[in-house]
């Protein structure tokens, strides 16, 4: 436990909360359970929302929604953006200047708008936003990694190792990705981090396809309308989405040191 | 020395305002709620660029706002030939344009031109024209316009924002794209300056005598200056009338509205807008919803007043029928359709054959459940209206999944692909005639894919009659027709919320509901 710190315990404590939203959950977030707007109670211990809903209810349920379109979009950018930088990183050449050609094309681009174009062309829902947000975050993902792997290749093990006949794939497996790993493990809680925003944003900007489901960002943007007459509705969505990104955020910083 | 004093002068100089750029004691500020693509009348089509610009441009015609009949405009009077094919205006003699210029049949002609030119790409104003063929200037102060075929709504949309009439020297002076910063047209108020994103500034018009009669003669304390901002995020609009960062604001909340409607420094002003209510619009060409019973069954399950007041906190009225209860030619007896049972609704499914075979709570037939798949724009409270209907719904027995587009492409792409059964949509006018793009079998907006050989007939032959009587009874049957087919479900009529400060008052709007009478203001200096 102490190895994760407390960030890493309050991220595993949000993740399982979410995960366990069916079990915790005091009503189902899709009924009418109570009046509308009616206040923190002990029956109703966020409120409801405009339509008489469980905001509780609707928070535990909405964070399994966000964290798993936050994953899913974090595995893409993981995935291909970890092994194109450190493919361009490692072998340098035409390769190279390809893939940084690309994603300097996408970094002159603010992140948020190559979101929305994708939206645009795919239509909403959360399979798309899952997209949006990884492609989003790939570009900064991808030269973070490739620079990591860049540096790793100059060393003199990898030199020696070359020396004594390892090929390039086994030089990227047993030496390139150990050595890189601390960096793109921590690049990546950064990307989780940008994803779970990104994500919420595009369902804050009405991108999530039905929007009785639950989801943070939907739920914000649902709270901003009332949010003079019942600030709950608003802030417990809003406050869950400020810890999960903290306790990401916190995680990145313990796993570079 | 001579440097130090010559710098003091030249400072002095440089930094002085000049008396014209000084604000007026009596400056307001106005909120606008939506930042359209462009604020030039001819060009775009927002309702948006109607608030600041009705008061910049006179029309040939005006609407009276409450009767809704036609007034004299820029025309003292007009005659219609009996066919319906020739309008003849006969224009007022002692109107001048902001720059001075004299208004003629030559400028509403040069107006016509740049209206009709494709080069100007107009989005509304040359639809607005309808039939219209060719004018002619008869004399100085006389114009005929001369239709290819009699189009009954002409007159009102010569009495809107889009066909309003411009300087013609200021329109030869700037570009398509450059004379939205440089408006001048005879209205009452005068552009001063519009940086785009950011504020429109209107100074009163002191050389105004022409004006229609509904208003103000002698409004004993105008506001000299209106200065239009933009406040497009909703939850910005309350704080900023309340910190006196605006004065006068539309588009509230419900919420919002009764929070500032208990203030004493606030005054609410619900606005009825004509036109089409918000309404789900049915598919008729996809099971379930192609079968009337169905439909019917539909709208009768739906708990209307209790959508009204949950999301619109009872400020706006449940909606019956096509058209708005503002709208002229509305038919009341509408009213009479579909009242909220569950239990007939309930039974009237069961009729044609839908129970619950397999324990889900949802009705099925034949192994498929009754499923409707419904879509939802971000705005005009749609998203929590779509909930409620579905959570209404999912109690007798009936499955909504909801799909949320967040622009109009978006709506219009999801309706292209034809994979729903309801969507929502809503249209402004005061002319019922705006019916015709959504009801026609050929109309671009038949959502419905409806083909109704009675409804086409009857709403062009509206369209061509000029006889309020005759269309009065068009309009009738065309409303029951649409009700009685039960291609929509209609939610509630279209209130703008609108709340102003104590430092104004007198604010009135015209017939379409979105305009406000500027002249009309008056500004109370002891607030």
């Amino acid at each position: 436990m102490r190895r994760i710190g407390f960030f890493g315990q309050l991220l595993g404590l949000l993740v399982l909360v979410s995960l366990c939203a069916p079990l915790i959950a005091p009503y189902d977030p899709l009924a009418e359970v109570s009046p509308p707007l009616a206040a923190p109670s002990g029956q109703h211990l966020f409120g409801a929302d405009l339509i008489g809903r469980d905001v509780f209810s609707r928070v535990l349920h909405g964070g399994a929604r966000t964290l798993s379109i936050a994953l899913t979009a974090f595995a893409c950018t993981v995935l291909i953006g970890g092994a194109l930088g450190i493919s361009a990183g490692f072998f340098g050449g035409v390769l190279d200047a390809v893939i940084v050609s690309l994603t300097d094309a996408l970094l002159a681009i603010p992140s948020l708008l190559i979101a929305l174009s994708l939206l645009t062309l795919a239509g909403s829902g959360s399979l798309q936003i899952a997209l949006a947000a990884a492609l989003s975050g790939l570009p900064a993902y991808l030269r973070v990694v490739r620079a990591a792997a860049r540096s790793t290749r100059t060393q003199p093990y990898i030199e020696a190792a070359r020396a004594v006949g390892v090929g390039s794939f086994g030089l990227l497996w047993r030496h390139v990705l150990p050595n890189t790993a601390p960096i793109c493990l921590s690049a990546g809680m950064v990307a989780l981090a940008w994803a779970i925003l990104n994500a919420a944003t595009l369902h804050f900007l009405g991108f999530g396809s039905d929007p009785s489901l639950p989801e943070w960002g939907a739920m914000l943007a649902e709270g901003r309308a009332v949010f003079r007459a019942a600030p709950w509705v608003a802030c417990a969505p809003g406050v869950a989405l400020t810890l999960t990104l903290f306790a990401a955020n916190g995680v990145a910083k313990r796993l570079a040191r | 020395m001579l440097i130090c004093v010559g710098s003091v002068i030249l400072s002095t100089l440089i930094t002085r305002q000049p008396a014209a750029a000084q604000p007026a004691a009596s400056r307001i500020v106005y909120g606008l709620t939506l930042l359209p693509s462009g604020f030039d009348p001819h060009i775009n089509a927002s309702s948006e660029l109607g608030i600041p610009l009705r008061s910049v441009y006179d029309t040939l015609v005006y609407r009276d706002p409450i009767t809704k009949d036609f007034v004299a405009g820029l025309a003292e009077r007009w005659e219609i030939s009996p066919d319906g094919l020739l309008y003849t205006f006969y224009l007022r003699r002692d109107v001048r344009f902001h720059d001075g210029e004299p208004f003629d049949a030559y400028a509403v002609a040069a107006n016509l031109d740049r209206i009709t030119n494709p080069e100007t790409r107009s989005q509304k104003a040359v639809f607005l024209l309808g039939t219209f063929e060719r004018y002619i200037v008869t004399d100085a102060y006389t114009i005929q316009l001369a239709l290819k075929a009699p189009y009954a709504p002409l007159l009102d949309s010569l009495a809107q924002v889009y066909l309003g009439i411009a300087s013609p020297k200021a329109l030869q002076a700037y570009s398509s794209d450059l004379y939205q910063l440089h408006q001048v047209g005879t209205g009452p108020y005068q552009m001063v300056e519009f940086i785009p994103g950011d504020y429109i500034l209107l100074r009163r018009n002191p050389e105004y005598r022409w004006a229609p009669a509904f208003y103000l003669p002698d409004n004993p304390s105008p506001v000299e200056e209106i200065e239009f901002r933009f406040f497009t995020d909703p939850a910005t609009r309350a704080p900023a009338l309340e910190s006196g960062a605006a004065h006068i604001m539309g588009e509230l909340a419900p919420l919002d509205a009764l929070a500032l409607n208990r203030r004493d420094d606030m005054t609410l002003l619900p606005q009825p807008i004509p036109g089409m209510p918000l309404q789900f619009l049915f598919n008729t060409a996809k099971a379930p919803t192609d079968r009337l019973d169905v439909r019917r069954a539909i709208i009768t399950a739906t708990d209307r007043t209790a959508i009204i007041d949950s999301v619109f906190q009872q400020l706006s009225p449940v909606a019956y029928g096509p058209l708005a209860a503002a709208s002229p030619f509305y038919e009341a007896q509408i009213k009479q359709f579909y009242p909220y049972n569950r239990e007939v609704a309930r039974q009237a499914l069961s009729d044609l054959g839908y129970t619950d075979n397999d324990g889900d709570r949802i009705l099925d037939l034949n192994g498929a459940p009754l499923r409707l798949i419904v879509i939802v724009p971000t705005w005009g409270n749609a998203p929590q209206v779509a909930q409620r209907l579905q959570s209404q719904w999912r109690d007798q027995g009936i499955d909504a999944e909801l799909r949320q587009v967040p622009n109009l492409a978006g709506l219009l792409a999801a309706v292209q692909s034809g994979d729903y059964h309801l969507v929502a949509f809503n249209d402004f006018g005061a002319d019922p005639s705006l019916l015709n793009t959504f009801y026609l079998t050929d109309g671009r907006n038949n959502f419905m894919r409806v083909s109704n050989a009675n409804l086409d007939q009857w709403l062009m032959q509206a369209t061509q009659t000029n006889d309020p009587a005759e269309r009065q009874n068009f309009y009738t049957g065309v409303q029951g027709l649409i009700m009685d087919q039960a291609l929509i479900l209609p939610i509630r009529d279209y209130v703008n919320l609108n709340a102003y400060s104590k430092r104004v008052g007198g604010l009135t709007f015209d017939a379409y509901g979105w305009f406000p009478l500027l002249a009309n203001l008056t500004f109370n200096a002891d607030e």
